[in-house]
């Protein structure tokens, strides 16, 4: 338990909206707990909606949890503020979905990526210098980017310097937001690749958020499995992928688009779910999955199931495994 | 093997785009078959010309800037590049049918799905257009409301009388989806484009909607050209793929043998790139997708591809049939080479 | 890595691109000229009008109410000064005018614009409340009541069009604020830990230059077009500084017969506002070229 990098137990996240009079609350993380070893790459896979992008910047203290807590090796972190937080950010940093938006386009790349270290550091232009481009080199990118602007680059080139930006502060995790969804397969794997090495370099620690249990499968130690702000079944990579549990689960695995044959065989058995995830602002009152699970019960509409640990380190939130749960 | 004539058949297209640097060679000779309910799909990058060659085909690229520097494009038998206007899209307003990428953005937000619908239905009954067929409300005493129930029906929408009342906001963006491949399949069309329309969904929703068009395509005995990045929905969708890269076919051939048995350095390189569920090493393409204004010479992939000889730098291979469905734009696979390389095709996939 | 930095620089560059579009636009390159011309008779007012002395009290009995002629193209005043030598002079006022008007509203505007939509809550509501109270009066009825109070001379009547005009200022860029704090590099920079001062600064604001000064190039003609009319009222700058507006109102009295008096005054501001709104538009193309 002491290897845990980052904890956050019960995380709540409600956004409240009042638009046209009506008052709305958004419940984006209901009652999260999770947990990060070092040097471990936890996944956190859901549709969009599933609350797993938000769940990432309450982790990252980008957004204020409504509710639970969150510690950074050891020390609360769930409600520190100002200057105190600001030193946790040195530790903690976050690579962003989409390469274009993330980087000021107004900015030239040595602007870009060494602004954490003036935020930070009391570093002269020319140290400010010498570390970027050392930073550059770290993701392969030549050293003469440093005054282009973030136009000039491709997509991928844009991501590698929002990875080298993350990289600035030395940080001991980093929360990947969909990283390589907005690229090309061909510079995707040469992103995943690049990750890969950096985090056996720098023994980091990786969240790695993500809708495309491909890439998860190669990527990451555990993974989460999120709907509508709930976790519905945690375990480690193989188990998820060789022994789901989760009618969830299962659905998602089936609708991996596959390529090869091989990997036909490794998914279940086809199930399309028919359909929509329903919205954040009204959660069914059974269980979340309620509307679209093929192996509804009638507890599953009145009651919502709690998360249980089926075996060693596989969590599940279903009543299939749960028949004690209804009573 | 299909003998007869194919329904589109694209010979040699070339469409460039004028911009202040000079002329951007999007297209440089493009091939394209579809036979009779045949799903092809046309699988490429991001920038690679693949929906150039859905609008191309569609008559909906803005001209100018493209211009259409030569080819042709035989749909049932007639060029349509080389008819005139009118007689264009009359054509392809009868027969041919789209289905885009954003589902949001192809419904009007201030109409109704209901007015949409019936405004098109209306317009392919009467072929009237214009501001009475569009602005004309719906009653519920002619028959197309019943008809676009029945469309709505055929897409599996649940209760689609609600649905008809409601507006497209309202929706989610897989029941948008539902709703324009209901819409496309309106006037009866024998050919369909489909752009990326599943890119905006999610994976479970993605399954369901390939499904459905799967079932239309036999159902409606429709051809379907599909525009995708994605080689996974390829293979689920496609009876025959076309790779593209920067503006040629590198190669096609039926679907399973393609992705089980790739020639191209290309599409060996973009399937190599996916990252598998058996967890076997995968390994990106260097370089980025080539400046279209000063292309390279010969093949454009040569500056990218880590089997180049001396020749790709100097003459645009052809695309050359090595067996019976299977061609490939490559010099490494010239007339001599050709068995062996069939024998040695294990190791290319391996 | 090979061929990772292989991006050929055969492209031209942003600048010489938008450089190219906007000459390709006829318009444009009018609106530029014409504003050019008027700048460059501002400055060199001196050296251009033939009787430079007419600007001031001059007086010239024997010539006064001369139709436009050779010696005075655009004729005389009622005591005798060269109206060419007038409009030309008053070419610096309107232009300082309107430089010191958006200058003063884009100080205050801009802040208060980028503080609300950043910071959000509170600070929103009271500034953005503010706004709309002054956007809800007319603008140069607000103006007109300003410069009344105050009293009317040039240095009152351009406060009080600055203080008509912020307004507009501060709801530009409350709207880019709240744009600009969508793109995921301002949530970078909070997740980074840089202060939020900083960010409004450095990030947000130079995202917001284009449409700035493309606002503020079309507001320049209504700006001076706004001095002229409070000119033309009386609330403006006073006989005998040879504003554009108050030249027109005092050849007023003497129209039709001395047509000259008003028309040519009537003339330089047409000039200038429609050089402003030409240029205005074809920075637009300009910025929309460097956005893309």
């Amino acid at each position: 338990m002491n290897d845990l990098i980052l904890r956050a137990e019960g995380i709540y996240k409600y956004f409240f909206d009042s638009h046209y009079g009506k008052k709305t609350v958004i419940k984006a993380v209901n009652g999260v707990d999770v947990g990060v070893r070092r040097r471990e790459t936890l996944a956190i896979v859901g549709e969009s909606g599933s609350g797993k992008t938000t769940l990432g910047k309450v982790l990252m203290r980008i957004y204020e949890p409504t509710e639970g807590k969150i510690w950074f090796e050891g020390n609360e972190i769930s409600t520190v503020n100002g200057s105190k937080l600001k030193a946790y950010r040195k530790y903690m940093q976050m690579v962003f979905q989409d390469p274009t938006s993330s980087l000021n386009p107004r900015k030239r790349i040595f602007d870009i990526i060494s602004l954490p270290l003036k935020a930070h550091f009391n570093m002269s232009k020319r140290e400010r210098l010498q570390r970027v481009r050392e930073l550059l080199n770290k993701v392969d990118l030549p050293e003469d980017f440093i005054y282009r602007y973030p136009n000039a680059l491709s997509g991928g080139q844009k991501q590698r310097v929002g990875i080298a930006r993350a990289l600035a502060l030395n940080p001991k995790l980093i929360v990947l937001d969909e990283p390589t969804s907005a690229l090309d397969v061909s510079v995707q794997a040469k992103i995943l690749t690049l990750l890969t090495q950096l985090k056996e370099q720098f023994d980091l620690t990786y969240i790695f958020i993500s809708h495309d249990l491909s890439v998860v499968k190669n990527i990451s130690d555990k993974i989460v499995v999120m709907y509508l702000g709930y976790i519905m079944e945690s375990a480690s990579t193989e188990e998820i992928f060789n022994n789901p549990y989760h009618p969830y689960t299962k659905a998602l695995l089936s609708a991996i688009p596959t390529v090869t044959d091989e990997e036909r065989k490794i998914i279940p058995e086809e199930i399309t779910l028919q359909g929509d995830i329903p919205s954040p602002s009204h959660i069914p009152q059974g269980c979340p999955f309620y509307s679209r699970c093929q192996e509804r019960m009638d507890i599953c509409k009145i009651k919502r199931p709690r998360i249980l640990q089926i075996k060693e380190g596989h969590y599940v939130r279903c009543f299939l495994y749960d028949r004690n749960g209804g009573k | 093997m299909r003998t007869d004539e194919p329904i589109l058949r694209i010979e040699d297209l070339a469409v460039y785009f004028k911009t202040i640097d000079g002329d951007a060679k999007v297209l440089d000779g493009v091939d394209i078959s579809i036979h009779k309910g045949e799903v092809v799909a046309l699988v490429g990058e991001t920038g690679c010309g693949k929906s150039v060659t859905g609008k191309t085909i569609l008559g909906s690229l803005p001209i100018p800037p493209a211009k259409i520097v030569r080819g042709r494009c035989f749909f049932k038998g007639k060029d349509l590049l080389s008819l005139d206007k009118d007689e264009r899209r009359e054509i392809i307003s009868n027969n041919i049918s789209y289905v885009p990428q954003d589902p949001m953005t192809s419904l009007n937000p201030v109409f109704t799905i209901g007015e949409q619908m019936l405004a098109l239905i209306r317009w392919h009954g009467k072929k009237r257009a214009g501001l009475r067929a569009f602005l004309g409300r719906y009653n519920k005493r002619d028959d197309s409301w019943g008809k676009a129930i029945e469309l709505l029906n055929k897409v599996k929408i649940p209760s689609p009388e609600m649905i008809l009342n409601r507006y497209p906001v309202e929706l989610s963006g897989g029941m948008r989806q539902r709703v324009l491949i209901a819409m496309s399949l309106i006037g009866n069309p024998s050919l369909l484009i489909a752009d990326e329309p599943t890119t905006a969904l999610d994976v479970t929703i993605q399954k369901g909607i390939i499904e459905l068009i799967k079932e239309k395509v036999e159902e409606e005995n429709l051809s379907v050209l599909y525009i995708t990045h994605n080689l996974g929905v390829a293979r689920k969708l496609s009876d025959r793929i076309y790779v593209m890269y920067a503006g040629n076919i590198v190669e096609t051939a039926k679907t399973s043998e393609l992705l089980d048995s790739p020639l191209h350095p290309y599409t060996q390189g973009l399937i190599k790139s996916i990252p598998k569920l058996t967890g076997e090493e995968f390994r990106g393409i260097d370089g980025r997708i080539p400046d279209y204004i000063y292309p390279p010479s010969g093949c454009r992939f040569h500056p990218r591809c880590d089997r180049a000889i001396e020749k790709c730098s100097m003459e645009k291979p052809k695309l050359l049939r090595i067996k019976d469905s299977h061609s490939v734009a490559c010099h490494i696979y010239s007339y001599k080479e050709v068995t062996s390389v069939i024998d040695e095709r294990s190791d290319i996939t391996g | 890595m090979k061929n990772l930095s292989q991006t050929k620089n055969v492209h031209k560059g942003n600048i010489s691109r938008a450089l190219y579009r906007f000459t390709k636009s006829p318009l444009s390159l009018i609106g530029l000229s014409l504003v050019l011309m008027m700048v460059f008779i501002a400055i060199f007012a001196p050296f251009i009008a033939p009787y430079p002395e007419d600007a001031k009290n001059a007086v010239h009995f024997k010539d006064m109410f001369q139709p436009p002629s050779l010696k005075h193209p655009f004729g005389t005043d009622e005591v005798g000064r060269d109206v060419l030598s007038r409009v030309i002079f008053g070419s610096r006022i309107s232009l300082m005018l309107g430089v010191i008007v958006l200058s003063i509203a884009v100080l205050i505007g801009v802040p208060l614009g980028l503080l609300a939509g950043y910071f959000g809550g509170i600070v929103e509501t009271i500034i953005m409340r503010l706004t709309d109270i002054f956007l809800s009066i007319p603008s140069l009825v607000l103006a007109l009541a300003v410069s009344a109070a105050l009293g009317p001379n040039l240095r009152n009547s351009m406060i009080a069009i600055s203080f008509s005009w912020w307004p507009w200022y501060a709801r530009l860029a409350y709207g880019e604020t709240l744009k600009i704090k969508e793109e995921e590099f301002v949530e970078a920079d909070e997740s980074l830990g840089v202060s939020r001062i900083y960010i409004a600064l450095r990030e947000i604001l130079p995202n917001m230059t284009s449409s700035l000064i493309v606002k503020v190039s079309l507001d320049l003609g209504y700006a001076i077009l706004t001095g002229a009319s409070l000119g033309f009222l009386g609330l403006g700058a006073q006989p005998p500084t040879p504003e554009w507006g108050t030249l027109i109102s005092l050849g007023r009295t003497h129209l039709p017969g001395m047509w000259w008096l008003s028309t040519f005054p009537g003339l330089a501001i047409f000039v200038t506002v429609l050089g402003f709104n030409l240029l205005g538009d074809g920075l637009r193309d300009f910025f929309d070229v460097e956005v893309e």
